[in-house]
Parts: C-alpha cells; sequence; structure tokens
C-alpha cells in the first residue's frame, strides 16, 4: 500500500518536471487561472438569472401563481383540520343551551 | 432591480400566496364542521346503536336542535342587557338585577328541557348505556348552566 503510493508520488514529480520543462508559462498565466476560477463559482450565479429571465414573464408569472393556489387548495381539501373539539364535546355542544360556542360574549 | 431580485420577490410572493390559499380553505372547512353530526355519529358508536333505534334518536335531535337553537336565541337577548348594556341601562340597577332573575328562571326552564330531551334519548338505548349517557350529560349540561351564570355575573360586575 505505501509502495503504491510513492510510486505515485513518484509519477507526479516526474510528470509536472516534464510540463513545466516544456510549457513556457506566461506571466498571466496566473491572472487567467484566477479569472476561470471565478468565472466557475459565478456560473450557479448566471444559471438562476437565466431561470429569472425565462420565468418572469406575465403569462407564465400568473400560471405559477394559479398552480401553487391550486395545489395550496387541494392540499387543504385533502388534510381536512380536524375540529377543535372532540366528538363527545361535539354532541355537547349541539344539546346544550349553555355552552359558550353559541354565545359571542362567553365564547372560549 | 435585477432579474434574480425580482425573481427571489416573485417567489416569496408565492409562498405567501399559497399560505393564504391553504389558511382560507382549512378554515372554510373548519367552519363547515357541523358539531351535531359529529356528535351523532359519536353517539351511535360510543352506545352501540343497532338502525332503528339510531334513526328514532336522530328523528328526536331534529326536533329538539331547533328548540335548543330558539332557546340559545332566547337567553342571548335576555343576557344582552347585561352583558352590554346601553347608556340607560347601565345606570339602572334595578333594571339589571330584573334581567338577572329573569335569565335565571329562563335558564332554570331551559335545564329542565334539556334533561328531559336527554331522558327521552336514554330511554331509547339499552338500560346501562341508558344510564351512563344520562349520567354523562346531564351532568355536563348542568356544570355548564353553573359555568354560563358565574361567566354572566361577572361580565355584569365588571361593565
Amino acid at each position: 500500500m505505501q509502495d503504491d503510493e510513492k510510486n505515485l508520488d513518484e509519477q507526479i514529480d516526474r510528470l509536472l518536471h516534464e510540463w513545466s520543462d516544456e510549457i513556457d508559462v506566461t506571466p498571466d498565466f496566473q491572472r487567467e487561472v484566477w479569472r476561470r476560477v471565478e468565472q466557475a463559482e459565478s456560473s450557479h450565479h448566471a444559471l438562476f438569472e437565466k431561470m429569472a429571465w425565462w420565468l418572469l414573464r406575465p403569462m407564465r408569472e400568473v400560471v405559477l401563481l394559479a398552480l401553487v393556489v391550486l395545489f395550496a387548495c387541494i392540499w387543504g381539501i385533502t388534510h381536512p383540520p380536524s375540529p377543535e373539539y372532540s366528538a363527545h364535546d361535539a354532541y355537547l355542544i349541539s344539546i346544550s343551551p349553555f355552552d359558550p360556542h353559541h354565545y359571542e360574549a362567553f365564547s372560549p | 432591480m435585477s432579474a434574480p431580485n425580482k425573481l427571489t420577490i416573485f417567489l416569496l410572493l408565492l409562498g405567501v400566496a399559497a399560505a393564504l390559499s391553504y389558511w382560507g380553505i382549512r378554515q372554510h372547512l373548519r367552519s363547515r364542521i357541523d358539531p351535531a353530526a359529529l356528535g351523532l355519529d359519536w353517539m351511535r358508536q360510543e352506545y352501540q346503536l343497532d338502525d332503528a333505534t339510531f334513526t328514532k334518536i336522530c328523528k328526536l335531535h331534529e326536533r329538539y336542535f331547533a328548540e335548543r337553537q330558539s332557546m340559545s336565541s332566547a337567553i342571548d337577548a335576555v343576557e344582552r342587557p347585561i352583558v352590554s348594556p346601553t347608556r340607560s341601562e347601565k345606570n339602572s340597577t334595578a333594571l339589571e338585577q330584573a334581567a338577572i332573575k329573569y335569565e335565571e328562571e329562563l335558564c332554570d326552564r331551559y335545564e329542565e328541557e334539556t334533561i328531559r330531551h336527554l331522558q327521552e334519548v336514554a330511554a331509547l338505548m339499552k338500560p346501562e348505556h341508558g344510564k351512563r349517557f344520562l349520567q354523562d350529560f346531564a351532568t355536563n349540561v348542568h356544570q355548564q348552566r353553573i359555568e354560563h351564570q358565574r361567566a354572566l355575573l361577572e361580565r355584569a360586575q365588571h361593565d
């Protein structure tokens, strides 16, 4: 295992040595490398901008808004709220004339 | 404003629209929950009522629910000058005392009517179930009546 790593390091050293002998490095080399790094970093920002330009059209905005509202309504209907009271209490509410739910001034 | 900023604002607005729609639908559905239907369904299971008994009990309730509605309306009308008196009513202690006394008599009568209804329902059930039903709801109705009047007197003292 250790022999393999040693061999790999030696190979990389040899390649680097060969590369620096063959290619003439210009003075702007470093700046160019950094420019490319920045470009790569901002690529996802560009993607977001592209998406924004594609999406921000009145028709698309309206369609998306309608879809979101529709989805929220369907979700609400398929996940109905449970009542604030138990079924036992529901019966009591329905029969007792004294239940606070019948009176705004005393409602819980 | 740049396109990404516009998109961020638009996405936030979409989130708000979704939340409002979901909340609105839930409020609407919650307001449509009928305690009477929910309560009767529960009663059928809780007291193991067969179809014939349940039909009879539903008929009894149909009549009673209208009665209960008019009882609540009458209590509400009598309590209005006590809970939110006009300026002239506020100055008249005698008027307030009379209203409280009348309200008490009304509640006595309505409690009796409610217990009578509960007894009629209990009579249709198996004896052990009827006894349990009556004990449970007669106690609850009486407790609510006491709490209701206590709350009314507290409101009258505060106003």
